[in-house]
């Protein structure tokens, strides 16, 4: 079984993930990452509000979590939340991280990890996002996470 | 996983070629070049699926995975959408070349979300958007036909169904249209 910590739980996916993780009985607990105060739900779903300004308040959020899943929306400076995540990640222990990519202001599926596949090489991924998406990913690998781009 | 198959945010709206108002789904391309669909609810299985793997042998998890829940060209979306509407509405598949792909996003135009306050850069968008479409219409990047882990996370879809683009369409009545915040 494990811990499973879901960020975006309000978004366009992350509302559809939340349910199937707490129906799941291989997910022993639910931690439900918000900005915002929330109430998520009782049981094995663990709210906590979190500053991405505040490594501390991420690490607490994060203590026991075996896997994220990122679907984080584009609210304020999105870029340095997700370096926040994963390096309070890396020290809280997390192993698996599913990430999230995204343009500023924009929260359209397809333009982030939960899409395309970069991997094949055309003209039309030869873009600055999607590079960008690549260094991301390196840094969550050289961080010693396990990172599987959906 | 390709695009969402269900709105909100999803694969059918105008980013995508997809004008409902005008019955018409523009594509580059010739439409024979399938583009991976997945619905919310089969994304969520497949990463816990991929949890349970990786937690078990991280090694299991290949470095980028692909699942594609439907895995169909525009050609046949359309009619799996019109057979869907019997007779209500007309899904009119029309293919554009390079020149005319660029023209319409040059006329697309982002808003954000309501209740948003924030402003879109519209030159960065079209020109990503015009990219992603592109991708769509054959450039590959959402072709998944061939090459997918569908199998390793359902394997003969024995922990669940996949939904189908039949399943979306008789949802939506052969019309799928999505929450707007574009025009």
């Amino acid at each position: 079984m494990a811990t499973v910590a879901l960020i975006g739980v309000k978004g366009n996916l992350g509302y559809k993930i939340f349910p199937e993780l707490v129906a799941s009985d291989y997910v022993k607990k639910v931690h439900v990452l918000s900005r915002k105060k929330r109430h998520s739900g009782g049981g094995k779903v663990v709210d906590f509000q979190v500053d991405y300004q505040d490594p501390a308040s991420l690490e607490k959020a994060l203590k026991g979590v075996d896997a994220i899943i990122n679907t984080m929306g584009t609210e304020g400076d999105f870029q340095a939340a997700k370096k926040s995540l994963v390096d309070a990640a890396a020290k809280a222990g997390v192993k698996i991280y599913f990430p999230r990519y995204g343009l500023d202001r924009v929260d359209l599926a397809d333009f982030s990890e939960w899409g395309i596949d970069p991997q094949v090489d055309t003209w039309a991924v030869r873009h600055k996002i999607w590079d960008g998406k690549k260094a991301d990913d390196a840094y969550a690998i050289s961080k010693g996470l396990k990172v599987i781009p959906v | 996983m390709g695009l969402h198959l269900e709105h909100p945010v999803g694969g059918f709206q105008k980013p995508h070629g997809f004008y409902a108002e005008e019955e018409t789904w523009y594509m580059p391309g010739t439409g024979d070049v399938p583009v991976a669909y997945t619905a919310k609810k089969d994304i969520a299985l497949s990463v816990i699926e991929l949890i349970k793997m990786a937690m078990k042998d991280p090694e299991s998890v290949p470095p980028h995975v692909r699942i594609g829940g439907s895995n169909l060209t525009p050609k046949q979306i359309v009619d799996i959408f019109n057979k869907a509407a019997k007779g209500k509405t007309h899904i009119k598949l029309k293919l554009l070349n390079e020149e005319e792909s660029k023209d319409l996003f040059s006329r697309l135009v982002f808003e954000p979300p309501k209740g948003e306050e924030h402003s879109f850069d519209q030159q960065f968008m079209n020109e990503v958007a015009t990219r992603v479409f592109t991708m769509s219409g054959g450039g590959g990047n959402l072709d998944f036909s061939k090459h997918n882990h569908n199998e390793l996370v359902n394997p003969g879809e024995s922990k669940w169904k996949w939904k189908t683009m039949e399943d979306y369409a008789e949802e939506t009545d052969g019309m799928p249209i999505e929450l707007e915040y574009m025009r």
